[in-house]
Parts: structure tokens; C-alpha cells; sequence
């Protein structure tokens, strides 16, 4: 119980950790909500979690807000949200440690585009911590079509055995569908420390990814700026040095 | 961690993607972009507390109600911060392009929300055209002050207002996020210059050159309504929540803020009439250069002025737009409102028609309107009310079939209610009791408009019954895998069910 509280208290400001007992009740609401399925109302929560009504209709709000419970699209019940899931890690220390979102908020403060991060353990793609305040990305649709987007290509550029024999299918009129021309944008990816997606993967948006590596420098992940096309562009020297700062600040903590 | 919510969690892990995929139907907008300062921005502008000052100030040194003034506005502005109250109970739960119109269906259905859409429409329309004829008035006063030519007459008024309206246009179009930041920077820039012109000008007498229509009401009751009047647009924030960074938490606190924040610059600018600091600034721009002011404050209030002005269409025209897209996502107005542009994000078509609606009515405002500016103010200050009054009802209605009312909200949402449908009644009898038909016409077509559009929806485009009240709901992406399944019905709503490994139990009704 004890790394949930902490986790919970470093990440949000509205449960700072001056109000323990706030942490432990938004967990008593979670748990209601996971108990009593989706669907269940305010009073049914507040009740289950043994809250005063107006507290829990209080942090009930706050905890929509965060992403960590949803109302139903009627607005009358409840069901967990996918912030959730980040609880599991702080319980189990396991991936991501509370520091790489600590990183990625620290840097999210200092941009206006869309910033992930994705790790490639075991030769896939899997966001391990995915900006809340953006258009989310799905994993789905960068998994599949790893040549028509940044992070996959960065994926297939450090994991060459992950190159794909047969025909690259297109996403969009944008899409590399040749294995030729993709085969040199993978070269240029190693040799200039970035990759990108113009329109590639989604029509009007961009994005740009570079490594993150592991003590030992192997890449094991990667950093993904995603917004709008033309206003995410490698010849931005500034945005890409923003992208390489924030990736070497993650070194070593995925 | 306990066992239901660490065993939802590892299903999370194990979860699949699902088989569909369900967004939000107000995704095409620049989703999750604005911060919160942007959103105070929004707000301030629309209610361009400068020109309300203006008036205030006009208003104290003209009428001298002494403190009884100060006390009315500061009165007024605890009513409106209780409103304000009423509307954060939606804003805290739903975040929707079309603000109260949107909010008034969660709790009075289809009907309601679009007789608060026909007043929504008419009440920041009434302020766009007013403010853009108002823009035009000053701008031209400061070409005939630095001597240019053709700064009179009917054509030139136009041209400056279709120059205004395309300045307007442009920067909306530009982005809602670059748009908040000019708004912000104007209305900043006009807001120092009349406070300081305020508070370091010495006392002087009143000249009582100032325009003031005459009125039936008692002094204090007409402050009231000025006050209110002023503060028309304080919860306009609520139009960007789609747009808005964590916009459950940041739309609340800028609806919440922006009536205290511009209540306390209506008291300070009381204050300076009172104190006769203020009356060589009303006089100087009511006056123009007759007025015997230093020279330099003319042209230097007229450019603040001129800045305000600009500042509130830009925020009516945001706010305005995007009830117009809303209402296009719904149907209930033509489906071609509803374009997004594909880079920028903006809701083009929707800017388009309200700076073109709003065009033509500055151009009958400003040669006619002008003479009869009473009865115009009637018109948008009823249709406010009627907005207002819906949604503090609506929100009694709403936590109750939600089931998430307390003390305070019950309290707020009755006092307001009560007291909107008073000021209503009021303005009605005044009205019909002095011959002044305007304000209670306009609240006959106003409360019949919801019912009548109902009705011509039912016949021309009845599937669009059932997506009115449309918000920034819930994504599949943003549930828990494994935790439920958003899906849509035959009907087209969106329900949340429990998974398939769950129970199946299925969304309740409300």
C-alpha cells in the first residue's frame, strides 16, 4: 500500500501528500468502482467506500479529471480509466518507475506537441507512458504498420531481424511502400539519431522519435513527439534537440 | 492494493484491443491544447470589462447613487459568482463545445437546450454586432483624430466594420490557442491603460456629456442590469472545454474566476467615478476633445477602447462558432457548420457564417440600432437572462437525475433559478407596463423558440433529436482495457459495457 500512496501523491498536486487520507480514499473509490463494475453511481461509490457524499462527489470529479476513472457517456456512473494501470506499477515497482513519468511530465511542461514514450522490450512496441492531454495515439495502428511511423522505424532500425519481408501495405497516400526506400530511411535513422513520420501513419500529423537506451547504450526505447504536419519537422533544431535532451534524461530508466 | 482492483488491473495487462474503436464526436476540434490562462483569456475578453468600466463609471458620475452603487454592483457580482457556481457543477463533469446550450439538455432535455441555443445565438450575436459597430465607431474616431480622410458617413462606418470583421476572421481561424493569446495581450493592454488613466488623473466635476438612456426603473435596479449586462459572457470558457488542457479542472476554475476578477474592476472603477477620478476619462471619451482633458487622453483612451472592443467580437465570435459547430455536429443546424479545418483545427465554416451574420447586423446596428440602443440592450440582456435561468435550473435537474446534488448546489441552483425568473417577470411587466415591447416580445419568442425548433427538427431532421446535448465523451481509449467496452447502440448513443469476460452487466440507466 505504502509505494501506491507515494505514487499517488507525487503525481498529482490536487492529492498532495500533506492529504494522506484523501490518497486513501480516492484508492477506496477505485476500488469500489472496480467492485461494483461499471456503471456504478456516486452514491452506490460513496456508500461502498464509507466517503461523505459531498467528499466523494468532490474527488470523484477530481479523479475524472485525472484519467483515472471515466463517467459514462451518460454522466450518471463510473468506470476505471486507463490511468489506472499506472497504479500497478508503483505497486509492483515494476516498468515505468515513477521517475520516467516524472521525466515525461517534466517534459511535457515544456511543449506544446504530443509527447510518449514507448519502450521495445522483447522487440515490441508498447507505450509505457502516453501523454494524457493529447490525442492518443493507437498502439494498434503503430504496431502493425511499424514502416509508417517514427517510433517503428526507429524500432526497425536497432532490431534490423524485425525488417519486414513482405509488401509494406499503405496507411496513406504517404506511406513508404518500398522496401528500397525504406531500407535507406532506416540507414539515415541510424546515422542521424532520429526518426520521423510526415503524414505516414495519419493524415495531417507528424511526429519524430529518437532512442532511448539502457546503461550499457542499447536502445530500448523511444521518445515520440506527435502533432500536427508541418509544425513537427527534423530541420526544427531546437524541437530536436528538446527530443535528444529528453531521451538521454531517460537513459538507463526504462 | 485489494483484490478487485489489482485483479481489474491485471486483466488490463492481459486485455486485448477491442474490435472497435469509439471517439469522441467533437474529436475533429484541436482536442486538449489550451492551458488554463488561455481559458481566462477567453472569458475576460468576451465580457471586456474596459468597456463595461466605461459605463459603470458613466453610470456612478452620472446618476450619483453614492455607496448604494458600489454595494448593488458588488451585490450583483455575488449573484453572478452564484451562477457562476450553478454552471461549474456541468463544467466539473462534461466538457462541451456548445457551453450551456449543451448543459441545459443534460438537464431539461431537447427543448430547453434549444430555446438556450436561440438565446445563446441571439444574446453573443447582440454583443458581436454591437461591439464590432462600436470597434468601427472608435477606430474611425481615431483616423478623423489623426486628420485621415473619409473618416464619416455610411461607407466608411462599413468598410472599417468589414475590415474588423476579417481581422476577427482571420485570427479565429488561426487557432483557438493563437486567437486566446492575442485576446489576452489586447484586452491586458487596454485594461492597464483606462485603470491607470483612472487612478492617475486628478478629480475633476462631472460633465455629464455622456449619453445615458432613459429608463422606467429605479437607478440601483438599472445598475443591477448594467452590471450583469457588462459581466454577459463570463462563462464563455465553457465553449473551449473539447479544446481545453485537463478541461474538467481548468474550465471550472476560469468560469469561477472570471466574475470575481472582473466584479472587483467594476468596484474599482465605481469607486473612481465616486471619488471623481474617473469622470475625466468618461468625459474625455464621451466628450471627445470638447471635453477639456489633457489632449493626449483622447486618442489614447480611444485605442484602449478601440482594443476592447476588438478583444470582445474575437471572444464572441470564438464562442459563437463554436456553438454553430456544436449544433452542425448535431444536425440541428445544417451538417456543413460542422467542417474542421484539417491542419489548423478550427471550426471554419461556423466562423464564417457567425462573422457573416454578424457583419450585416453591424451594418443595420450601426445606422439604426444606435438611436434606439435601449431596446437593443433589452433585446440581448433577455436573451441572457433566459440562458442564465435555464441553466441554473438545469443544473438542479442534472445532479438530481445524476444523483450527485449537496446542500450548496440545491441552495444555489433554487436562489438563481427563483431570482432569474423574477428578473424575467420584471423586465416583462416594465416592459408592457411603459410600452417598450422589445423585452417581452423578445421573451415570448425566445421561451416558444425551443418548442418550435423541436418541432420543424421532428418533421425536416428528426435523427437529429437524439444528438442534441453532444460533449466530449468518453473514448475507448480512455477506459481501463478490460474494464469496460464503449460501444455504440442502435440508436447511435454510446454506452459502456462490462467486457466480455465481465458479467455483462451493462450500463445503468440514469
Amino acid at each position: 500500500m505504502t509505494p501506491i500512496r507515494r505514487r499517488a501523491g507525487n503525481d498529482d498536486a490536487s492529492f498532495s501528500g500533506q492529504q494522506p487520507g484523501a490518497v486513501q480514499k480516492a484508492l477506496s473509490m477505485l476500488e469500489a468502482v472496480a467492485h461494483l463494475g461499471p456503471g456504478t453511481s456516486a452514491r452506490d461509490i460513496a456508500a461502498f467506500a464509507g466517503v461523505p457524499s459531498a467528499t466523494a462527489y468532490r474527488m470523484l470529479n477530481l479523479l475524472v479529471a485525472d484519467g483515472y476513472l471515466v463517467r459514462m457517456p451518460d454522466l450518471s456512473g463510473f468506470a476505471l480509466g486507463r490511468r489506472t494501470a499506472e497504479l500497478a506499477y508503483a505497486a509492483n515497482g515494476s516498468a515505468p518507475s515513477s521517475s520516467v513519468h516524472k521525466v515525461a511530465e517534466d517534459l511535457r511542461r515544456h511543449t506544446r506537441f504530443g509527447l510518449h514514450i514507448a519502450s521495445f522490450a522483447d522487440g515490441r512496441l508498447r507505450f509505457v507512458d502516453q501523454d494524457p492531454d493529447h490525442d492518443a495515439v493507437g498502439i494498434a495502428l503503430l504496431r502493425h504498420f511499424l514502416h509508417a511511423n517514427a517510433l517503428g522505424k526507429l524500432l526497425l532500425a536497432h532490431h534490423p531481424r524485425l525488417r519486414p519481408a513482405s509488401a509494406l501495405p499503405a496507411v496513406t497516400e504517404h506511406t513508404i511502400r518500398d522496401h528500397g526506400v525504406l531500407d535507406r530511411e532506416l540507414d539515415h535513422v541510424l546515422q542521424t539519431g532520429y526518426a520521423y513520420e510526415d503524414q505516414e501513419a495519419l493524415v495531417g500529423r507528424a511526429a519524430l522519435a529518437v532512442p532511448i537506451r539502457d546503461e550499457t547504450a542499447h536502445v530500448v526505447g523511444g521518445l515520440y513527439l506527435h502533432g500536427a504536419a508541418r509544425r513537427i519537422t527534423p530541420d526544427d533544431g531546437g524541437l530536436l534537440r528538446f527530443a535528444l535532451d529528453g531521451a538521454s534524461r531517460l537513459t538507463g530508466r526504462l | 492494493m485489494t483484490a478487485a482492483l489489482r485483479a481489474a488491473i491485471d486483466r488490463a495487462r492481459g486485455a486485448g484491443q477491442p474490435n472497435t474503436t469509439v471517439y469522441s464526436p467533437l474529436r475533429a476540434l484541436g482536442r486538449r491544447q489550451l492551458p488554463a490562462i488561455d481559458l481566462l483569456a477567453q472569458s475576460l475578453s468576451t465580457i471586456a470589462p474596459v468597456t463595461g468600466m466605461m459605463y459603470i463609471a458613466l453610470w456612478m458620475a452620472t446618476h450619483h447613487p453614492g455607496g448604494g452603487g458600489v454595494a448593488t454592483i458588488a451585490t450583483t457580482t455575488s449573484v453572478v459568482v452564484v451562477l457562476a457556481f450553478c454552471i461549474s457543477q456541468f463544467t466539473k463533469r462534461l466538457a462541451a463545445a456548445g457551453s450551456l446550450y449543451s448543459f441545459v439538455c443534460q438537464g431539461l432535455g431537447a427543448r430547453a437546450a434549444l430555446a438556450t441555443g436561440a438565446a445563446l445565438l441571439t444574446g453573443y450575436l447582440g454583443i458581436f454586432l454591437s461591439g464590432l459597430a462600436e470597434g468601427a465607431e472608435t477606430v474611425l474616431r481615431i483616423a478623423a483624430l489623426l486628420r485621415l480622410p473619409h473618416t464619416g458617413g455610411l461607407p466608411a462606418r462599413t468598410a472599417t466594420c468589414a475590415v474588423l470583421a476579417l481581422v476577427v476572421a482571420v485570427i479565429s481561424l488561426r487557432g483557438a490557442r493563437y486567437a486566446a493569446r492575442a485576446i489576452l495581450v489586447t484586452e491586458t493592454c487596454s485594461l492597464v491603460l483606462i485603470s491607470g488613466l483612472m487612478i492617475v488623473t486628478p478629480a475633476g466635476s462631472p460633465g455629464g456629456a455622456a449619453p445615458v438612456s432613459p429608463t422606467s426603473l429605479g437607478p440601483l435596479p438599472v445598475l443591477a442590469m448594467l452590471t450583469v449586462l457588462s459581466m454577459a459572457g463570463f462563462e464563455s470558457a465553457a465553449f473551449f472545454g473539447p479544446e481545453a488542457k485537463r478541461p474538467l479542472s481548468t474550465v471550472t476554475r476560469a468560469v469561477l474566476v472570471s466574475p470575481v476578477v472582473v466584479g472587483v474592476l467594476f468596484v474599482f472603477a465605481a469607486c473612481a467615478a465616486l471619488t471623481g477620478h474617473g469622470t475625466v476619462v468618461v468625459d474625455a471619451y464621451y466628450g471627445g476633445t470638447r471635453s477639456g482633458g489633457p489632449p493626449w487622453m483622447v486618442p489614447a483612451l480611444d485605442v484602449g477602447m478601440a482594443c476592447s472592443w476588438l478583444a470582445c467580437t474575437l471572444g464572441c465570435a470564438q464562442a459563437g462558432s463554436r456553438l454553430l459547430y456544436s449544433m452542425g455536429v448535431e444536425h440541428v443546424v445544417p451538417g456543413l457548420l460542422s467542417r474542421v479545418h484539417a491542419r489548423l483545427r478550427t471550426p471554419y465554416a461556423a466562423v464564417a457564417v457567425f462573422m457573416a451574420t454578424g457583419l450585416v447586423g453591424a451594418g443595420v446596428y450601426g445606422p439604426a440600432g444606435r438611436h434606439d440602443v435601449g431596446m437593443f440592450n433589452s433585446v440581448v440582456e433577455t436573451a441572457l437572462v433566459v440562458a442564465y435561468t435555464l441553466v441554473a435550473y438545469a443544473s438542479l435537474r442534472f445532479l438530481r437525475r445524476i444523483g450527485e446534488h449537496t446542500v450548496p448546489t440545491l441552495v444555489a441552483g433554487g436562489v438563481v433559478s427563483a431570482l432569474g425568473a423574477g428578473l424575467l417577470a420584471v423586465i416583462a411587466a416594465e416592459g408592457a407596463l411603459h410600452g417598450e415591447w422589445a423585452a417581452p416580445v423578445a421573451l415570448v419568442l425566445l421561451a416558444s423558440s425551443g418548442a418550435l425548433w423541436h418541432a420543424v427538427l421532428r418533421r425536416v431532421r428528426p435523427a437529429s433529436l437524439t444528438q442534441i446535448g453532444a460533449f466530449d465523451s468518453v473514448e475507448t481509449a480512455d477506459i481501463l482495457p478490460g474494464a469496460g467496452v464503449l460501444v455504440l447502440d442502435a440508436q447511435g448513443r454510446r454506452r459502456i459495457v462490462a467486457g466480455p469476460a465481465g458479467d455483462c452487466r451493462e450500463e445503468r440507466a440514469g
